[in-house]
């Protein structure tokens, strides 16, 4: 059934088509027979000769739903048959070749045979699909996701794509599809479908750790330094470990929040960490969480402070959302200071 | 520390004018109590207040000289006994900003077992008024572990500074034990006191601590003192069930959280314990 989407496809097809015809062809759309194909384009040579392509539409098609198409038409399409589509893959294309099926898309990737009156095309266009950077991203969920958004909300002017997916070392294509989903939620503000405009890095954070709240980052450990948490900050001063506080004890380093009950610690591998401060694992009264992330953004822009290493502060006003007891309040009180001071913490 | 409650700044300011008016008897002084604590270890994190207005010194009647009386000397400085009964309190009166005068104290102690007096309270030091001193048990360690610290006025405007020993964390920590289980069930119990006793054990170092306790536990004068406290720590502060545990954890209140004091209690005094050999 021909809606009007696929009206335009067929237009589209025809346009196409006409343009890579030997001088003198045309094409014109027939009526199609009852029971078979989408359409029917009807081809005459210069000497008035003519013959009919089926067009078979889809919206998509890949590899292995060529089988089943094949099922589909070999009992009412009775002639030349091309697949048209806006865009097709090169395995799907190869695909099509090996079955003697034709095909058309939108980006010129054509290639048409026509025994009577004997029609020959076959034309590369684009290798890859031209509105696939448009398809947005589901969520801010994963790692990459969570990369982007630091990246983000760090930098005073917001980068290029290519500046985006270099800083973050994540393809291009993804980051493309993380800005269209930023930009169809009004996170960010794009000039056309290109360069970032503006970035509303607060109500991004903010989304970021919705969709990602810290569990879901990293693993937690629960322990127990029996000391207090101003020894083990000293200790860490010491010690030659990897590591990025957050949560309140970074929040305080910036912002004039209530001492931190709870010490919250990104390391790359907890029980050592552990073992070389000194920790001791508990379930009940523990005061320090050891997370190991999931990815490594976590320490980008980690800096020291007399003597220990923060988290940047992004990063800590995220975990602090999702983080237990007072963190949500906390991370909002340190987006207040970001706000109030961009200049110390964005680059 | 940012801003000095004004109440800290006078205790401070007393204690110096107490130690000012006992002159040549300094030497025979060590300072203990929740001062003391607070000079070895500060707060430690446990953001009560650490301590009260009240100085509480120990005296050593092997090195304490018959003149002057300490009566004199702290009468002279405007210090008068509590009450007519009272032994080894003595009062001077403060005004505050805003709570009008306020009465602060400075105890003298002297350590049960080195004590002239054999009776219950009156130290009886020779030379001294009978009441000037009483008789604590528990704090002999302040005669054997104590080291010499220099105590300056809070107060920008005071100059004033003395070199003063100061009890040792092994001493405070004893003493403390002994305090709690006297006190208990009593109303004098203070459930600051356990809390003074996890300060001690964050505050220093498991070795150091236990090497200053050895020599408690080797020590003639504080021997005895010391085992019991050994046992008294073990009872109070090594297992959730202990006394010390339940106070320290009442006295944090709603500004800690009940179960890390009490891991905190369990995990330091076992490592206490431990290094002590049980």
């Amino acid at each position: 059934m021909a809606t009007l989407d696929n009206n335009a496809v067929i237009q589209g097809a025809l346009k196409e088509l006409q343009g890579r015809l030997p001088p003198g062809w045309r094409v014109s759309l027939a009526k199609p027979p009852s029971g078979g194909g989408d359409a029917v384009a009807k081809v005459t040579a210069p000497d008035r000769r003519s013959g009919s392509i089926w067009l078979e539409l889809r919206t998509r098609l890949e590899p292995k739903g060529i089988l089943p198409l094949l099922e589909v038409v070999k009992t009412r399409v009775r002639g030349p048959l091309i697949v048209v589509a806006r865009y097709l893959s090169e395995a799907t294309r190869a695909g099509l070749r090996s079955r003697d099926l034709g095909y058309l898309d939108l980006t010129g990737n054509v290639r048409i045979v026509v025994p009577e009156p004997g029609l020959f095309i076959e034309t590369e266009g684009a290798r890859e699909d031209p509105d696939r950077k448009e398809r947005p991203a589901r969520s801010l969920k994963g790692a990459k996701a969570g990369r982007i958004v630091r990246a983000l909300v760090d930098r005073r002017q917001p980068p290029g794509v290519r500046e985006l997916a270099a800083a973050t070392k994540i393809d291009a294509g993804y980051v493309s599809r993380v800005l269209a989903l930023l930009d169809s939620q009004a996170l960010i503000t794009r000039v056309g479908r290109g360069r970032i405009a503006t970035v509303d890095w607060i109500s991004l954070l903010r989304r970021w750790a919705e969709e990602a709240p810290l569990e879901s980052r990293g693993q937690t450990r629960t322990y127990l330094e029996p000391r207090g948490l101003t020894a083990l900050v000293a200790r860490l001063g010491k010690s030659g470990e990897t590591y990025a506080i957050t949560g309140a004890l970074a929040a305080a380093a910036f912002a004039p929040v209530a001492p931190a009950r709870l010490a919250i610690l990104w390391v790359r591998d907890a029980a050592g960490a552990a073992t070389r401060l000194g920790l001791r694992p508990t379930e009940a009264g523990a005061n320090v969480l050891l997370l190991e992330p999931g990815d490594e953004g976590v320490f980008e822009g980690a800096a020291p402070r007399d003597g220990v290493c923060y988290a940047a502060p992004s990063q800590v006003a995220a975990d602090l959302l999702t983080s237990p007891g007072r963190g949500p309040a906390e991370g909002e009180e340190l987006i207040d200071w970001m706000r109030a001071n961009e200049d110390a913490w964005r680059r | 520390m940012i801003e000095l409650d004004e109440l800290y700044v006078m205790a401070r300011r007393v204690l110096l004018d107490a130690l000012d008016a006992l002159g040549p008897h300094r030497d025979a002084i060590v300072l203990v109590g929740a001062q003391a604590v607070y000079l070895r270890v500060g707060e430690a994190d446990l953001a009560v207040a650490p301590f009260t207005t009240d100085g509480d010194l120990a005296v050593d009647p092997a090195v304490l000289a018959e003149i002057p009386p300490l009566e004199k000397a702290l009468m002279g400085a405007g210090f008068y006994p509590k009450t007519k009964d009272s032994v080894g309190i003595w009062i001077t009166q403060r005004p505050t900003r805003l709570q009008g005068n306020t009465d602060v104290a400075v105890d003298l102690l002297v350590p049960a077992s080195v004590s002239p007096g054999a009776g219950r309270r009156a130290a009886r030091l020779p030379g001294h008024d009978s009441r000037a001193a009483r008789i604590v048990k528990g704090l002999e360690g302040a005669l054997v572990d104590a080291d010499v610290m220099r105590l300056e006025a809070l107060d920008a405007a005071d100059a004033r500074a003395f070199e003063v020993r100061v009890a040792g964390p092994a001493a405070l920590l004893a003493a403390k034990v002994h305090k709690i289980s006297e006190r208990h069930g009593t109303d004098r119990q203070s459930d600051k006191d356990a809390l003074d006793v996890l300060r001690l054990l964050r505050g220093t170092e498991t070795a150091d601590l236990a090497g200053r306790y050895a020599k408690l536990l080797d020590d003639a004068r504080s021997a005895d003192t010391a085992r019991s406290a050994q046992a008294l720590f073990k009872a109070q502060f090594s297992a959730r069930s202990g006394v010390g545990v339940a106070m320290a954890i009442r006295s944090v209140g709603l500004l800690g959280d009940a179960d890390e004091i009490a891991a905190s209690c369990e995990a330091l005094a076992g490592d206490l314990l431990g290094a002590l050999g049980g």
